[in-house]
């Protein structure tokens, strides 16, 4: 079994506040006690990472002003992950986002910070002591609100305590395919494990991929969640070999099949949709699982959100129309396949 | 338009009887029907009443109406509506209030790397930051991993164990 072929990232997230400050649902953006957080949280972010400012409205930020993202860009950082979907409606929300992309400090989402650190593959341990020394260099700048017992404090009480969570992407088609995944996510949602789509709540899985995260934080500390989240991500790569040689016992031409027809439709296609990408690039993924081709999953997974419809957008440097997007799609998917061939 | 009886939140819900009328926010109008329904109250004019300055229970129903956090005004009908605090002094303000629900999400007190933080006191250093000095410590640290049956925290403290005592910092 090769668990880096099923888990495509690690992410560790912290969940923090400042006392002597409003949270941000009641901030009304005008305390100069707001501008001076903000001053500060640029000011840490810069001494750890070189990154790049975004806001959602025009501000100013540690002295960088900000004229405020448009929507294509927010829409392309929500598609990367770099930011949630819940930061682009909040009216004083912006992000630092290192230049490597793997760090993002969010600000004013529904906490005062958000800061996460997403890596490739099955690395939570490390994506988390990466995380820990922005977020212990912000703890010695700020009064992050913390209580005794309690821990850290939050807008919602879900992530009290270590204001942390610990989520790995994970690619289970054949879990998803022989119908298992409606038992599994009943069963770790006893153990406090939320198994979801990848574009986050109440969102369906595109390609297989689903986000594993734990639930509450309270109680918690951040190795015991690590922890959990480790050996719940290595059983479940296990029930995935399982499934995906169940699969092939029962129907291993038609899996073959409709793999190649997957890999051919990739790399001939000159108009290609999203959806039929996803559906085909996780059928190409499943065949580089089976041994039938020969591909670099790393680069796979790192060619999926460079062709989601606003990274397109953003890519070209304009508004493109569907059918623009599509034929655009399609060359980058063909010339990417045949760069991550491997011997 | 703000409500007719506390004067503090906006119209909600207007309410039409023999008696007369009254604009109503949400808050006002639940406990409106909550008394009536428990028959403390027989109608409109008994619920005004209540809250005549001169009516001695008024002062308390009132402090209980507009009980809100000093610091960011968050109510504890807003607390329970939207499931969110609105600032830290929130959790010492309803402390009273959200401890049950504390115990409910798991209650256990919070024991982690940051612990001790109330005091500023820095989290313990990093695996990679420990030096040969910190053998024992790491010895002792990797015993109540294994008791604790953390393997990969365990495994983690180990590998340090090993690297130090082949001399690699």
């Amino acid at each position: 079994m090769n668990i880096q072929d099923i888990v495509v990232s690690s992410r560790i997230r912290f969940a923090r506040n400042v006392n002597n400050l409003p949270f941000p649902h009641v901030l009304k953006g005008n305390e100069a006690k707001l501008q001076e957080f903000l001053n500060t949280v640029q000011s840490v972010c810069a001494s750890k990472f070189d990154g790049d400012l975004y806001t959602v409205n025009a501000m100013t930020v540690g002295g960088e002003i900000s004229e405020g993202a448009d929507d294509y860009v927010l829409n392309m950082l929500v598609e990367n992950h770099l930011i949630s979907p819940a930061l682009g409606r909040s009216k004083l929300g912006g992000a630092i986002i290192s230049k490597d992309k793997t760090i993002s400090v969010m600000f004013n989402e529904e906490d005062h910070l958000r800061e996460q650190c997403i890596l490739e593959g099955f690395r939570l341990r490390e994506a988390y002591e990466r995380l820990l020394e922005v977020d212990m260099a912000l703890h010695d700048r700020l009064d992050i609100a913390f209580k005794k017992g309690l821990g850290h404090l939050t807008a919602c009480p879900t992530n009290l305590g270590a204001g942390m969570r610990a989520s790995v992407m994970m690619f289970l088609p054949a879990l998803d395919l022989v119908g298992d995944l409606r038992r599994i996510i009943k069963k770790y949602a006893g153990e406090d494990v939320t198994i979801r789509g990848v574009y986050g709540e109440n969102t369906e899985a595109k390609g297989f991929m689903y986000q594993i995260s734990n639930q509450a934080a309270i109680g918690r500390s951040e190795d015991m969640i690590i922890a959990k989240m480790e050996s719940v991500v290595k059983e479940l790569c296990m029930l995935e070999e399982q499934a995906r040689r169940a699969i092939w016992d029962r129907k291993g031409v038609d899996i073959e099949d409709q793999i190649m027809r997957a890999y051919g439709a990739l790399l001939f296609a000159r108009v290609l949709g999203s959806d039929e990408f996803m559906i085909n690039i996780a059928n190409v993924k499943l065949g580089v699982g089976y041994g039938l081709l020969k591909l670099d999953i790393p680069s796979i997974n790192r060619l999926i959100p460079k062709v989601l419809p606003y990274t397109l957008s953003v890519k070209a440097g304009k508004k493109l129309s569907p059918r623009e997007r599509d034929i655009m799609r399609a060359k980058i998917v063909r010339e990417a396949l045949i760069a991550c061939k491997t011997k | 338009m703000l409500c007719g009886l506390c004067k503090m939140r906006p119209v909600e819900a207007i309410i039409k009887t023999d008696e007369g009328s009254a604009s109503l926010c949400a808050a006002c109008f639940q406990r409106y029907r909550m008394l009536k329904a428990t028959g403390e109250i027989e109608g409109l004019s008994d619920y005004f009443y209540m809250y005549d300055e001169f009516n001695p229970i008024s002062a308390f129903i009132a402090r209980s109406a507009q009980m809100a956090c000093p610091s960011c005004g968050t109510t504890l009908s807003k607390l329970k509506n939207d499931f969110k605090f609105g600032c830290a002094k929130c959790y010492d303000f309803f402390s009273d209030k959200a401890d049950e629900y504390f115990e409910e999400l798991g209650g256990q007190e919070y024991k982690g790397r940051y612990a001790g933080y109330e005091n500023k006191k820095r989290p313990g250093r990093r695996l990679s930051e420990m030096t040969a000095d910190d053998l024992p410590f790491l010895m002792k640290k990797l015993q109540e991993a294994r008791d604790n049956q953390e393997l990969s925290r365990a495994d983690a403290i180990d590998r340090r164990i090993r690297q130090l005592k082949g001399g690699k910092q």
